[in-house]
C-alpha cells in the first residue's frame, strides 16, 4: 500500500461529505457529513505522518478529533433547538432568513 | 524542530502572553459569576468582563512599548500580532459597554432567555482571536479559530426562543464547520508537500512548485487552494460571502457587531500574517502573478457583488453586512498591493521596504477604522433596540427629531464608512488606494473607486430616512428609544470625536503604527 491508496481514500470520505453537506436535505446527515470531511482531512495527516516518518500529523489528528468532539456538542444542541421550535430537521423548513429587497 | 526542544515554562508564558491569559481568567470568572445566578450577578459579570477587556487592552500597550517578543510552543508574539490584539481588545471592551443594557432589557421583561454566559462567551471568543494573531503553527491556528468559531455559534443563536435566531445559528454552524473542514484538508496537503505544520509551509509550497523535479504539484496547488478558500470564507469575501447577511441579522445587535469587527480583524490579520512572509521567500514572478490574480479576481467580484447587492437592501443590519463584505473587499487590494512589492525588481531595496511598509501601515489603520466605525454604527443601533431589534430602515424615519444625539452619530459613522471626507473613513481609503496606485494597480483601484462611490447610496438611506422623512411613531418606539443611558451617550460621542480626529489628524494616528 503506497501513500496514493490512502490519499485516495481520504479525498474519497471528503468528497463525500462535502457533497454530502450540499445535497442532503436532513440537517442530521449533514452534520455526519462534515464529520467524514473533517476525518478525511485526519486520514490525509495520519497517511502523510507514517510517509515523512513525522509525529506531528499524528499530533495533528488527535487535535482534529478533540475539534470534532466539541462541534458535535454545539451543532447538535442547535439541531435539538431547532427541532423543539419547528418540529423536523429538514432544512427547507428554514428559510426566513433571505435578502428582503425593496426598491 | 527548535519548538521540541523548549522546555514549558510558565513563567516565560505568563511574560509573552499575559494579555491574553488575562482574557482566560476573565472569561472563566464571568463564567463562574454567571452560572451563580445571585442577585445582579448579571452586573458583576458585566463588570468582570469589561475589566478583563480593559486589563487585557492595557497590558497589550505595555508590551508594545516595551516591545516584548518571542517564540512559545508554536506561538510568535510580535508587534503586529500585539497591534491587532489590540484592536480586539479594545472592541470587546466597547461591545460589552454597549451592550450591558441591551441585555438587562432582556432580563427585565421576566423571559429567563437571558444568559448571562453572553459576556463569557464573547471573552472567550476573544481568546481564540488573540490566540490566531500569534499561531505560528497550523493546529494552534485551527484550534484558536474554532475557539473562536464555536464560540460565536452559541452567541449567534442566544436568543433561542426566536426561530430565526437559531436558523442563523444553524447556518454559522454548518458553513463554519465546512470551511474549517475545508482547510483542515488543505493544511493537511500542504503538510505532506513540506513536511512541516508551521504556517510558513503555505509559502514554501509556493517555492517548492518551481522546482524541476518536484512532482506532487497537484497536492501543493490543492493544499492551496483550499487553504485560500477557507480564509476567504472566514473574511467573508464573495463567492463564499452568503453566510454573513443571514448570520448578521439572526445574531442580536451587539453581538452582531462583535462578529462584523473582531472576526474580520483576527481572520484578516491571519491571513495577512501568511502573506507577510512572502519578501522573505524566494519566489518567482509567475507565481507572483498566479496569486495576485487569484487576489485580484476574489477583490473584483467582492466589491462588485457586495456593493451592488446592499443597494436593494431593506434591513439595516443586511446593509452593514454587505458594508463588511465589501470593506473585506477593499483590504484585499492592500494585501495585494503589499504583494506586488515583491514583483518589482529590487534595484531599490530601501523605497522597497518603505513602500512596504506602507502597505503594512494602510492595512493596518484600515482594520482599526473599519472597526471603529462600524462599531460605532452597531452601538446606535444597540441603543435604538429595545426589546425588540432594529429592522428595516424604514424603523429610523424621523430619528433626527426625537434622538438628535443618535440620529448625528449614526450619520457621522455612516459617511465615514462611506469615505466622506474630512472623517476618518476617507483618510483610510484614501492612504490604502493610493497604495494601490503607487504598485501600478491601476485596473483595480478604478474598480474600487467607482464602486466605493456606489456605496454611498446605501450608506445615506438610513441618514434620508433619518433627517427627511417624518412620521408619527408609534408609543412602543418612542419608549424603547427614550432609554439611552448617559454611559452610552459618552461612549458614542467618544467615538465620534475619534472619527473626527482620525480624519483631521491623519498623521498622528499614522505614527501610532
Amino acid at each position: 500500500m503506497s501513500i496514493t491508496h490512502y490519499l485516495t481514500l481520504a479525498i474519497a470520505l471528503f468528497s463525500i461529505g462535502l457533497i454530502g453537506v450540499v445535497l442532503r436535505r436532513n440537517l442530521l446527515v449533514a452534520f455526519m457529513s462534515i464529520e467524514l470531511m473533517l476525518n478525511g482531512a485526519n486520514l490525509s495527516f495520519i497517511a502523510f505522518s507514517r510517509y515523512l516518518g513525522d509525529m506531528q500529523g499524528q499530533m495533528a489528528a488527535f487535535f482534529i478529533v478533540i475539534l470534532a468532539a466539541a462541534e458535535a456538542a454545539v451543532g447538535l444542541a442547535i439541531i435539538v433547538l431547532l427541532f423543539r421550535r419547528q418540529g423536523s430537521v429538514q432544512s427547507s423548513v428554514f428559510q426566513n432568513l433571505k435578502d428582503k429587497v425593496g426598491v | 524542530m527548535a519548538e521540541i526542544e523548549q522546555n514549558f515554562s510558565f513563567s516565560q508564558l505568563w511574560h509573552l502572553g499575559y494579555p491574553t491569559l488575562i482574557l482566560v481568567i476573565a472569561a472563566f470568572t464571568a463564567l463562574m459569576t454567571s452560572i451563580m445566578r445571585f442577585k445582579r450577578s448579571f452586573l458583576v459579570t458585566s463588570i468582570v468582563s469589561a475589566l478583563g477587556f480593559f486589563l487585557s487592552a492595557l497590558g497589550t500597550i505595555f508590551q508594545i512599548k516595551a516591545e516584548v517578543k518571542g517564540l512559545f510552543f508554536g506561538l510568535e508574539f510580535g508587534l503586529y500580532g500585539q497591534v491587532l490584539a489590540l484592536i480586539i481588545a479594545l472592541i470587546g471592551l466597547v461591545v460589552v459597554l454597549f451592550s450591558y443594557r441591551y441585555w438587562l432589557d432582556y432580563e427585565q421583561e421576566g423571559k429567563k432567555e437571558i444568559i448571562p454566559e453572553t459576556m463569557a462567551l464573547m471573552l472567550f471568543s476573544a481568546v481564540g482571536m488573540q490566540l490566531m494573531l500569534f499561531a505560528q503553527n497550523w493546529i494552534i491556528f485551527v484550534l484558536s479559530l474554532e475557539v473562536m468559531s464555536i464560540a460565536l455559534y452559541i452567541l449567534v443563536g442566544i436568543r433561542r426562543y426566536q426561530v430565526n435566531s437559531a436558523e442563523g445559528a444553524l447556518k454559522y454552524f454548518l458553513l463554519g464547520s465546512v470551511a474549517a473542514a475545508i482547510m483542515l484538508m488543505g493544511i493537511s496537503f500542504l503538510y505532506g508537500a513540506t513536511g512541516s505544520l508551521d504556517m510558513m509551509s503555505f509559502l514554501k509550497a509556493f517555492s517548492l512548485l518551481k522546482l524541476p523535479t518536484y512532482s506532487a504539484g497537484i497536492l501543493v496547488k490543492a493544499g492551496l487552494l483550499l487553504v485560500l478558500i477557507g480564509f476567504i470564507f472566514k473574511i467573508a469575501a464573495v463567492p463564499f460571502h452568503f453566510w454573513a447577511p443571514d448570520v448578521y441579522e439572526a445574531a442580536p445587535m451587539p453581538v452582531t457587531g462583535f462578529m462584523a469587527t473582531g472576526v474580520k480583524v483576527a481572520a484578516f490579520g491571519a491571513f495577512f500574517r501568511i502573506l507577510m512572509g512572502i519578501p522573505y521567500i524566494s519566489f518567482d514572478a509567475e507565481h507572483n502573478r498566479l496569486l495576485l490574480n487569484f487576489l485580484g479576481l476574489i477583490f473584483i467580484l467582492t466589491v462588485v457583488v457586495a456593493n451592488m447587492t446592499a443597494l436593494r437592501q431593506k434591513s439595516i443590519k443586511r446593509v452593514l453586512a454587505y458594508s463588511s463584505i465589501a470593506h473585506a473587499g477593499y483590504l484585499l487590494l492592500g494585501v495585494m498591493s503589499y504583494i506586488k512589492h515583491q514583483g518589482q525588481g529590487s534595484s531599490h531595496e530601501l523605497e522597497q521596504i518603505k513602500t512596504m511598509f506602507g502597505s503594512l501601515q494602510s492595512i493596518l489603520l484600515y482594520l482599526a477604522v473599519y472597526s471603529l466605525l462600524t462599531l460605532g454604527a452597531f452601538a446606535v443601533l444597540t441603543n435604538l433596540s429595545k426589546k425588540k431589534d432594529l429592522e428595516n430602515i424604514e424603523e429610523l424615519k424621523g430619528l433626527a427629531g426625537r434622538q438628535p444625539l443618535l440620529a448625528a452619530a449614526l450619520s457621522v459613522f455612516l459617511f465615514a464608512l462611506a469615505g466622506i471626507p474630512p472623517l476618518g473613513g476617507f483618510f483610510a481609503k484614501y492612504y490604502l488606494f493610493s497604495q494601490a496606485i503607487a504598485t501600478e494597480l491601476y485596473l483595480y483601484a478604478v474598480i474600487g473607486i467607482l464602486f466605493s462611490a456606489v456605496s454611498l447610496y446605501y450608506y445615506l438611506a438610513p441618514v434620508v430616512a433619518m433627517y427627511f422623512m417624518k412620521t408619527e411613531a408609534s408609543q412602543e418606539q418612542v419608549q424603547s428609544e427614550i432609554s439611552t443611558p448617559f454611559y452610552s451617550k459618552l461612549l458614542i460621542v467618544g467615538m465620534m470625536v475619534l472619527v473626527f480626529y482620525v480624519g483631521l489628524f491623519p498623521q498622528s494616528v499614522l505614527d501610532l503604527f
